[in-house]
């Protein structure tokens, strides 16, 4: 796989979730997409195994870099770790399953996004929730929090599916070795 | 030739050994270690990550700012720029010199406070004046829990958080710096969970001199506030509580800039479930404070005097 195009559509991912997700909010209850794990599900789809771990904590890094987090008593506060843990997890349960998807669908890619975002967000929220625990002063509700991440994960399957028109056709410059054509039976 | 050989030994050794620890699965196995152990550290320890957070978000900036500005422009509320020159325009400006007749108000009450107690021969410390900077957003948290804005500041503006108050249309609180780099600042609005209390006053009335409601407002986490109301007894029957009243703020832990802006307008009146004698409001910014593209930086200048806004009023 190719590090440079992964790192460029990173890049792009991850300005366009940081600035679409005022508008793509429902409102002022949170619930957001994702446009990022998506990301990481294509590349987990289809890239090698260990290509595709590295992707997944690279992108979770960035994701938990630009991720503050309000201190109680003021202040921010951004932890590396949650985020890039939870896609590293799901880009594990996506690699371990794919040999049983249809990968070129664009829906194989939006039900594959709920589930992996939903093992991300879900270990970032435990991760996040156990700070709690020795009275870490993050400003955390976890009870608000999973019912917001399950929502966003049904979400982020939509955006998903959208983003695998695009993903689809650009697919060569990753250059997965999958990509080169379809398997052929070689008679014996 | 001995000490040679031993040499080309050791580094053979050594390369073995650093080769072994390269390998991908064990690099891989290392990072999630560190990743978890920094999950769990308390957050005391993490300053440093946040040099690395301002990095990255400023290398992301060239993709998220442009489209934060293109959703801003094509969402509806994003700009004022169209509604220029129109009824809610004037009654925006109008809104502005209110605002700033009620802090002049203020400075005016503070000044002959001020001259009482020279003339008492109390030193009383200089206040601040302000400069405002428009400041464009450059992105939201990435993270489902944080509601905190992070706002893009020109080189040398001076941004120290906590003093630092952002504000949006003129004379709606947005809300404080959290922190600031060179470039860069995080501003936390007042109604994001994990904002503090804030005292305001509920203004009963549109003559200058109506009647005020002390209260406390608390964020709820769907972008409104809500706290107790106090309850003055003998208030005329025409002043009395209502939706749609301004709420300003009147808290003395905020920056003096930050006096008399509007928190917002009561959207509901409730009986306070503690108190059930007295009642408890809901309050609504004017704007939805989460999806504001551009906001006014107020930044106190010091040794100035005054609380009076520089380079034309709010």
């Amino acid at each position: 796989m190719s590090r440079l195009a992964f790192g460029l559509i990173l890049w792009v991912a991850l300005g366009l979730e940081l600035g679409l997700r005022p508008a793509l909010a429902l409102g002022p209850t949170g619930i957001a997409p994702s446009i990022v794990i998506p990301l990481v599900v294509f590349v987990a789809m289809h890239a090698p195994g260990m290509a595709a771990a590295w992707a997944a904590v690279a992108a979770g890094l960035l994701l938990d870099l630009t991720f503050p987090i309000g201190l109680e008593g003021g202040g921010e506060v951004r932890v590396p770790g949650p985020m890039a843990i939870g896609l590293l997890l799901a880009a594990a349960a996506t690699t371990s399953i794919r040999g049983m998807l249809i990968k070129h669908n664009p829906l194989t890619v939006a039900a594959v996004s709920v589930v992996a975002a939903l093992i991300a967000w879900l270990t970032a929220w435990a991760l996040l929730g156990v700070r709690g625990l020795y009275g870490d002063p993050i400003s955390f509700s976890a009870g608000p929090e999973f019912g917001r991440r399950i929502l966003s994960s049904l979400y982020t399957g939509v955006v998903g599916g959208i983003e695998a028109l695009v993903l689809f056709p650009i697919a060569g410059v990753f250059g997965f070795q999958s990509s080169a054509g379809p398997r052929r039976m070689v008679p014996r | 030739m001995g000490a040679w050989r031993g040499g080309r030994r050791y580094r053979a050794v050594m390369a073995r050994v650093v080769g072994r620890w390269l390998e991908p699965r064990r690099l891989l196995g290392a990072a999630v270690a560190a990743l978890v152990v920094l999950s769990l550290t308390p957050a005391r320890h993490l300053a440093f990550a946040g040099w690395f957070g301002t990095l990255a978000q400023t290398l992301v900036a060239p993709v998220s700012h442009p489209v934060s500005r293109v959703v801003g422009w094509v969402t509806p509320g994003g700009t004022r720029a169209a509604a220029e020159g129109t009824a809610d325009d004037w009654r925006d400006r109008a809104e502005a010199f209110e605002t700033l007749y009620l802090r002049e108000r203020e400075e005016n009450a503070r000044l002959r406070s001020l001259v009482e107690d020279l003339q008492a021969g109390v030193a009383i410390a200089p206040g601040v004046s302000v400069r405002q900077l428009s400041a464009s957003v450059v992105a939201a948290s990435s993270d489902l829990a944080s509601g905190l804005l992070t706002v893009r500041t020109p080189a040398g503006a001076g941004v120290t958080p906590r003093a630092t108050v952002a504000i949006v249309e003129g004379v709606q609180l947005l809300g404080t710096v959290d922190s600031a780099s060179a470039l860069l600042c995080q501003v936390r609005p007042i109604t994001d969970a994990s904002s503090p209390r804030l005292e305001g006053v509920v203004i009963l009335g549109d003559s200058r001199d109506a009647p005020r409601l002390l209260c406390t407002l608390s964020p709820t986490g769907s972008g409104t506030l809500s706290g107790p109301v106090e309850d003055v007894a003998g208030l005329p029957e025409s002043q009395g509580l209502e939706r749609g009243q301004r709420v300003r703020l009147a808290d003395p832990t905020w920056p003096a800039s930050a006096q008399q802006l509007v928190i917002g307008v009561v959207e509901r009146i409730d009986s306070n479930p503690d108190q059930p004698l007295r009642k408890q409001i809901v309050v609504r910014p004017l704007v939805d404070l989460s999806r504001v593209r551009e906001v006014v930086l107020r930044i106190p200048i010091a040794g100035g005097v005054g609380g009076g806004a520089e380079g034309g009023g709010p």
